[in-house]
């Protein structure tokens, strides 16, 4: 065995999977799982969905920038002083002082996906980073750490962020993010303690522990890419709740008062008394808030498949 | 001339994969006499328990009998209909499954257990009748009679399998496949089950047909043996024509490798053979020649045939014949 | 003959598990793993312990590597002590000691490539550069069978059989070039055929690198062809330990000839059965007895069910547990 080592080449061949015979594993499953997933007529809504869920929040950029008085916020249409249907100068109408629907519809998507993909985020982080350690260390910290998600998990989110905002004044947008993950990591942390658990005694671990890894590096090398994908699929149900909990905020009054999303659309509808006078305001907001829960929803549950061992077995065997 | 209990003739079975139609079983015949038994060995997956699923008529939705005929008491198992499947099925031929600890139900006396399958197969049965049957299986395959109405957890492993056997045993079936019976157990009681099964089969004078990796364990049970290499039979023969002269290259390497009790310990001081990949193997060519260290072009390219070493012992490769007479 | 060097000694080792009985039982009770076992394995020697599930062959394993901790005696490898070992100390005995699991399945992580397999244990001691590293890695999937090494490097374990995932792991065991390698029953998910060809390279391991190997399986016949000694387990305790051409060919322990007599007859010379095992087991005794009487039919009444016998040292070397001697 002679072979003349260049760094470069043995570095390609080692790490950059130098033929295309060997992509990585995580691709391949990746490929795999989504060849199930096609296959899902919810999870193919659910995804179409999103897409154009997606697109709208790409687009909210678009009509502030074809004429400064589309701004959903800050823009006043001059000419009207009144709540209008949908017209060809305001696809969907304005409100009472005449701001764009349409644009403030575009604009809330935005803030749906960040409220619901941070907060997700933030909360999977904590959860599995807790379940890990809980799961992998087990006796006292277990107990501890556990008892404690327990307390967290009972209480009422809505109830305690309403009791705050109500003591500290109108939050900001990114307050209530946070505030919404720090109350939703409890469920994760338990799913991804009790695979945590179960994943310690298999002997792939206990090989890397017999070798004298690290805890560090058993938690992190060998089971956090194990968990991953039940996290991702947690990060979905997550994703749901963040967006009707900031939805709820902002319509009960409690939302950030500079930023447009569907909650506070809501909330403006009926604060300006147009609850039963203007559908056309009222219903877009409220039709893309069950939409968008929905797609997250029917996402999560067709990953549920991609991931649920039997399903996958079958695809194997066939 | 009598005809066989059980006759396979040239049967292929396929699974349907993405690509086609991928055949586990490549146009395999044997026969099996009333009384005679019949050991499968091939390492996993080469296809001998998709044989047994075949005969019982439970393959996977996602296989078929591609082509060939299964002879069951002369009549072809390949053509009858679900219904007609279910009357032969467990009454004619039963099977005593690979993870059979799990197919007992935990809240049920073993006694009930057995009685039930009796009930199910022929319900024309008197209650006394059954419960009569239920004591002489219990009593063949050795099970006290005190611990009839125990529950399958008090059972150990191999008294669970003992109650596996005599539930395959309750309808007097004249066919028995046995998949991997002993896997699971220890050798003490995997010997003591091997002989339960050796001892009911000469008693009823059951045809039996024993699927396991192990070679020896087949020749503790089996008067015929067959040894399957990826789908195909390769050898076919009297258990002594087999083990003493056997005539397929995989067959010498098997039993090379079979470790004893004998006074000269195997040689394991050669390195670790290494299979090296060779050309493709042509239409019909031998599936062997990769590992064969007889192998050669031919090999890989001529169609490989039956070479008849005796009466009851065959031989597919074609250089079996040609070693005996040179 | 050369003296042997002792390695690794345990002596009255005894292991409990506590059973919680959930449902039913109330309180727990206790399942006795490993009984006041001792064995000592020499430096160079393939020690085969051979007994049926159950025995504690595995709980062995176990807690020689610290994967769990002992309740009593003691484990020395080179003469310090195994257990409790912290820190650097700690890293050093894993250096020198390594396992191989039963199932090559379930042992090697799926999202790793061959190469980061076999290279962990190096990253983890800090051995080498990454061009050491990587020579080190195609050198020893070489020795293991594994060539050409470079065709390896990039797959990944699905991509294996089940034999070439075993080498693999044997490779990740060897990458270290450890004194002292456990194999757990490292062939009872391979077929014969590639069993044999792993206990080849066991073979070649011992011959070319000289280590040591504590070789845990359930077939006296394997133990026979690959171990210079075997020591028999039954239900936590060593029954009968000696050469293995001497254990296998002139048994002491009845277990040891109940283990014989129902190993498949064929391709073995020996055509006498010792005839030790009872047709029905007697009643287990409340006092302390001799784990195998109720099985053994040679056992003396009054002697075998009132008490525990102990190891006895015989003239040729040989140790068994049994009144009978």
């Amino acid at each position: 065995m002679t072979q003349p080592f260049s760094t470069t080449q043995a570095t390609k061949d080692a790490f950059g999977g130098g033929t295309e015979r060997h992509v990585p594993y995580w691709i391949e499953r990746f490929l795999d799982g989504w060849a199930i997933y096609r296959k899902n007529v919810i999870g193919r809504i659910g995804v179409v969905l999103l897409c154009l869920f997606a697109l709208m929040a790409a687009v909210s950029y678009i009509p502030q920038w074809v004429n400064p008085i589309y701004n959903p916020m800050t823009g006043v249409d001059p000419q009207i002083s009144y709540s209008t249907g949908p017209s060809f100068r305001h696809w969907l109408g304005t409100d009472n002082i005449g701001r764009d629907l349409f644009s403030q519809l575009l604009a809330g998507a935005r803030v749906a996906f960040i409220v619901g993909i941070t907060s997700a985020l933030i909360s999977i982080l904590f959860g599995t980073t807790i379940g890990m350690v809980a799961g992998y260390y087990g006796k006292r910290t277990d107990l501890i750490l556990m008892r404690f998600a327990d307390m967290v998990m009972v209480m009422p989110t809505l109830l305690v962020v309403l009791i705050l905002s109500a003591l500290f004044g109108q939050l900001n947008i990114w307050v209530i993010v946070v505030m919404i993950a720090l109350f939703r990591w409890p469920g994760v942390a338990r799913v991804i303690r009790s695979q945590t658990m179960s994943l310690r005694h298999r002997p792939f671990v206990e090989a890397a522990i017999v070798a004298g890894a690290s805890r560090f590096r058993i938690l992190f090398r060998h089971i956090l890419p194990n968990v991953m994908p039940l996290a991702l699929l947690y990060m979905t149900f997550r994703v749901t709740s963040a967006i009707i909990i900031e939805a709820a905020l902002a319509f009960l009054g409690f939302g950030d008062p500079g930023t447009v999303s569907w909650g506070m659309m809501l909330q403006w509808v009926w604060k300006t008394g147009h609850m039963f006078q203007a559908p056309y305001w009222l219903l877009p907001p409220g039709i893309c808030i069950s939409l968008i829960t929905m797609a997250f929803y029917m996402t999560g549950r067709a990953m549920d498949d991609v991931l649920d061992p039997r399903l996958r077995e079958e695809e194997i065997k066939r | 001339m009598t005809t066989s209990l059980l006759d396979v003739e040239n049967l292929s079975i396929g699974y349907h994969t993405g690509n086609g139609i991928h055949l586990a079983v490549d146009n395999v015949s044997f026969h099996v006499e009333r009384g005679g038994s019949l050991g499968l060995v091939g390492e996993s997956g080469c296809g001998k328990t998709t044989i047994g699923m075949a005969i019982m008529g439970l393959l996977p939705p996602n296989a078929g009998v591609v082509s060939g005929h299964i002879r069951f008491e002369g009549e072809d198992l390949t053509t009858v209909d679900d219904s007609r499947m279910r009357k032969i099925r467990w009454r004619r031929i039963s099977m005593i499954f690979q993870a059979a600890m799990n197919a007992l139900n935990p809240v049920q006396r073993v006694q009930a257990q057995v009685a039930e399958a009796i009930i199910t197969h022929e319900p024309e049965l008197s209650r006394h009748a059954v419960a009569h049957r239920t004591r002489s299986l219990f009593k063949l395959v050795k099970i006290p009679e005190d611990r009839l109405r125990d529950y399958p957890h008090q059972f150990s492993g191999g008294m669970r399998q003992r109650v596996i056997i005599a539930m395959a045993l309750a309808c007097n079936p004249s066919l028995i496949i046995a998949d991997e019976p002993t896997t699971a157990l220890d050798v003490i009681v995997q010997n003591q089950i091997l002989k339960a099964i050796g001892m009911f089969q000469k008693e009823k004078n059951i045809g039996m047909i024993f699927i396991s990796h192990d070679i020896a364990v087949v020749s503790d049970v089996c008067t015929h043996i067959g040894v399957m290499y990826e789908g195909s039979l390769v050898e076919m023969g009297r258990k002594e024509e087999v083990f003493y002269c056997p005539g397929h290259p995989y067959t010498r390497l098997l039993i090379e490798s079979l470790l004893t009790l004998s006074d000269e310990p195997a040689d394991l001081s050669e390195v670790s053979c290494v299979i090296a990949p060779q050309g493709i193997t042509g239409d019909g060519g031998c599936s062997f020649n990769e590992t064969c260290s007889d192998a050669s072009a031919a090999c890989r390219n001529e169609k490989v045939g039956w070479v008849e070493l005796s009466d009851t012992h065959r031989v597919r490769c074609n250089l079996a014949g040609k070693e005996v007479e040179g | 003959m050369k003296t042997p060097v002792s390695m690794l000694t345990m002596s009255d080792v005894t292991k409990v598990y506590r059973v919680k009985d959930s449902l039913l039982g109330g309180a727990g009770r206790d399942v006795v793993a490993l009984d006041r076992f001792s064995m000592t394995i020499n430096a160079g020697e393939i020690y085969g312990l051979v007994g049926e599930s159950g025995s504690g062959k595995t709980t062995v394993s176990r807690l020689i590597v610290g994967l769990e901790p002992a309740d009593g005696g003691d484990i020395r490898f080179d003469g310090t002590k195994v257990m409790g070992l912290k820190g650097r100390r700690r890293k050093n005995f894993t250096k020198q000691v390594q396992v191989i699991f039963q199932d090559p399945y379930q042992s090697l992580n799926t999202h790793f490539s061959i190469f980061e397999t076999v290279c962990e244990p190096l990253v983890i001691h800090g051995i080498g550069d990454r061009q050491f590293r990587r020579a080190r890695v195609c050198e020893i999937l070489d020795t293991t069978g594994l060539t050409p090494p470079e065709t390896y490097l990039n797959r990944y374990p699905h991509q294996l059989s089940g034999g070439q995932r075993q080498r693999v792991a044997i490779a990740r065991a060897m990458v270290l070039e450890p004194r002292f390698l456990i194999a757990d029953e490292p062939t009872s998910m391979l077929d014969a055929l590639i069993s044999f060809q792993i206990f080849r390279l066991l073979n070649h391991l011992r011959e070319s690198f000289g280590v040591a190997i504590l070789f845990i399986t359930h077939s006296l016949a394997a133990a026979r062809n690959l171990c210079d000694r075997v020591g028999v387990l039954y239900r936590g305790q060593l029954v009968e330990q000696g050469t293995a051409e001497e254990t296998i060919m002139n048994p002491l322990h009845p277990y040891t000839k109940a283990l014989l007599d129902a190993h498949p007859r064929f391709g073995s010379s020996r055509q006498k059965a010792y005839g030790v095992l009872r047709e029905t087991e007697r009643p287990i005794p409340d006092v302390d007895h001799c784990p195998f009487y109720p099985r053994c039919n040679p056992a003396m009444d009054n002697i075998c069910n009132e008490s525990t016998p102990t190891l006895k040292y015989l003239d040729s070397g040989r140790k068994v547990s049994c009144f009978l001697f």
